[in-house]
């Protein structure tokens, strides 16, 4: 720094009128050993103010700091954990709801009995479909069946009968 | 600040002063050396103040308190304290030197001091805990400086 701008703050810093900014350079440059003459009577004033502003700045360097990791600690960490919680209830409430369905159903997967719902339930639910779709082709074969057979009792003559159910059967 | 508002400040501040002061003592009596000793240097400066005075006291209490932990002893005077200006001093010396010094300063002086230079405050952030205006904030440091450079010259240190 030079002396006349040494001068110029150290007059401000008795007048009470510098900034943190310009009382922590003022403290920096009476650290140094190359002082100039000029102003070594003022060494050991500054020196101490140093030491009592360092152990500031040591406590604002290090809140900073964490004051800067935390905030991005967290931005990282709180979706994560809000992701996995919900995945986590989403996983547990479909589990509820393909008990309600299947409890008790399990699989051969692999040569190897499971009964993860959450693994099988889509198998589960094809090979459910399929059995419905197949009770309901038996279903409506059963329907036409009675229809047939009702149509076939109301026909009084036995040759009538007979043509129709022949009809029927090819 | 009246003396009748202080007084009622004081009372309604005694028991948070001597909590605080014992989150970092562990020792209730100290603690409530502590706030007592808070109360005063705000009954010394209450001309100045203004409500609220809640926070100025909490720093005033926490810096005493931590003062406290760094030297284990009560504040002293200059006269019995040791301050042999050496180059070869470390920085704990010279902070306990600084800090001695302060200590005999006027309370309003010693408390914008230490606001100032232990915790990095602003004029402006002061002047919020205080209630002091910048300008009035600015010739008290001024004064409190100068009274600190004349001791050095003085001490030759």
């Amino acid at each position: 720094m030079k002396p006349d701008k040494l001068a110029h703050i150290i007059s401000l810093y008795f007048d009470g009128r510098t900034t943190l900014r310009q009382e922590r350079k003022l403290y920096a440059y009476f650290r140094r050993s190359d002082i100039d003459p000029a102003f070594k009577r003022y060494a050991a004033l500054f020196r101490d103010m140093a030491a009592a502003d360092k152990a500031l700045c040591t406590t604002v360097a290090h809140r900073s700091t964490l004051q800067r990791f935390l905030p991005r600690a967290a931005a990282v960490v709180l979706p994560a954990l809000v992701l996995s919680g919900s995945l986590l209830l989403y996983r547990h409430r479909l589990y509820d709801r393909l008990a309600d369905k299947y409890e008790g159903s399990y699989m051969i997967v692999g040569g190897q009995r499971t009964d993860n719902l959450l693994k099988i339930h889509k198998q589960l639910a094809r090979t459910l479909s399929e059995a419905d779709k197949t009770e309901q082709r038996i279903s409506k074969l059963k329907s036409a069946e009675e229809a047939e057979q009702e149509i076939l009792s109301s026909i009084g003559d036995p040759r009538i009968r007979a043509a129709i159910e022949q009809a029927y059967n090819e | 600040m009246e003396e009748g508002e202080y007084r009622a400040a004081a009372e309604a501040l005694r028991p948070m002063l001597v909590e605080t002061a014992r989150s970092y003592l562990r020792d209730t009596a100290a603690a409530e050396d502590m706030a007592q000793e808070t109360l005063m240097r705000m009954w010394q400066m209450h001309d100045a103040l203004h409500s609220p005075v809640e926070a100025l006291a909490r720093t005033i209490v926490r810096n005493l308190a931590l003062d406290y932990l760094r030297r284990r002893k009560p504040l002293t005077d200059i006269g019995e304290t040791d301050i042999a200006a050496e180059e070869t001093d470390t920085d704990h010396e010279r902070y306990r030197r600084i800090m001695s010094i302060i200590a005999t300063l006027p309370a309003l002086q010693q408390t914008v001091l230490r606001l100032r230079l232990t915790e990095g405050r602003e004029y402006a952030e002061i002047a919020e805990l205080t209630g002091i205006k910048q300008t009035a904030l600015r010739k008290i440091v001024s004064r409190a400086r100068f009274r600190i450079l004349t001791i050095y010259n003085e001490m030759n240190i």
